[in-house]
């Protein structure tokens, strides 16, 4: 159980192509570990950035990336409402970014921090500011 | 045949999904029944089930990620990173004193790390990032040190 402030973590698809990488040096890669050993709290993957990095659990290849992060935010009936209605406020935005920031939502509605590890600051940032939770967006 | 780290996380996955339960026999120490039931009356959890499904759940969850970290570190040396980093970016966006002080965090995490040289390979890095915070709070508030007299 966590001690001290709790972080949670999202990841977007830069974050997990980044992750499923297997190449004995990746300084993206190390990026991403750090922010996971830093999520003492909700580590997720949205499943719409599964779908887009091309994550697929069953994957032999994909194993140690599973370990690392074992939990998908399902895009289900209210998180596709609550896409829709981000997109709405935020027009540049995509369904796979607006479904970060509705995972995001999810994993920091019981406080905490909610890191969001993007390659795309300036739109993860206009969702950030319309979402219910405490995000800190950084760049990958 | 002895079980993988992957069984682990299938098994848990599926244990989120399921809602069937099975009778098991455990042995607990009488006083530490008698506290979860009392806990459980004073409103910790819904049932002495819940209660012990939510431990287990939270401490298979620390184990998993203990093991899956120490076997990434272990297999990419390359993506080890710094305590000092990994405990600065626990803290970053919230009231913690080591936002504001960052050097405690360098001061904290370089003391740690020489006791604890092993700290991400072992997969303790929570605790060892528990650790550093705690002694940010603790030279933040000055605890310890010999206040000047006026």
């Amino acid at each position: 159980m966590a001690k001290g402030p709790v972080r949670h973590l999202v990841l977007d698809s830069e974050a997990a192509s980044a992750l499923l990488s297997s190449v004995p040096v990746s300084a993206k890669r190390a990026a991403v570990m750090e922010a996971i050993a830093a999520a003492n709290g909700r580590r997720l993957v949205p499943a719409a950035v599964r779908g887009e990095s091309g994550w697929d659990r069953t994957d032999p290849v994909a194993a140690n990336t599973n370990r690392l992060i074992g939990a998908d935010d399902v895009l289900d009936r209210t998180a596709a409402n609550r896409v829709a209605q981000l997109r709405v406020v935020v027009t540049g935005a995509s369904v796979v970014d607006a479904a970060v920031a509705v995972a995001a939502e999810r994993a920091g509605s019981d406080g905490g921090v909610v890191e969001v590890l993007t390659s795309d600051v300036a739109d993860l940032r206009d969702l950030a500011a319309n979402i219910r939770a405490t995000v800190d967006v950084v760049h990958l | 045949m002895t079980a993988t780290l992957e069984e682990l996380i299938e098994a848990m996955s599926a244990a989120e999904d399921a809602d069937g339960s099975k009778a098991t026999s455990v042995r607990l120490p009488e006083a530490l029944h008698r506290a979860v039931l009392l806990a459980t009356e004073l409103g910790m959890d819904e049932s002495f089930t819940a209660a012990t499904s939510r431990a287990l759940r939270e401490r298979l969850g620390d184990f998993v990620r203990r093991e899956a970290l120490a076997e990434h570190f272990s297999k990419f040396p390359a993506d080890l990173p710094r305590l000092a980093d990994v405990a600065r970016r626990r803290v970053q966006g919230s009231d913690h004193p080591g936002v504001s002080r960052p050097e405690l965090i360098e001061e904290a995490a370089a003391w740690v790390e020489q006791r604890r040289p092993e700290w991400a390979v072992s997969g303790a890095v929570d605790d060892t990032v528990d650790e550093v915070l705690g002694y940010v709070e603790m030279l933040a508030a000055r605890v310890g040190r010999r206040r000047r007299s006026t």
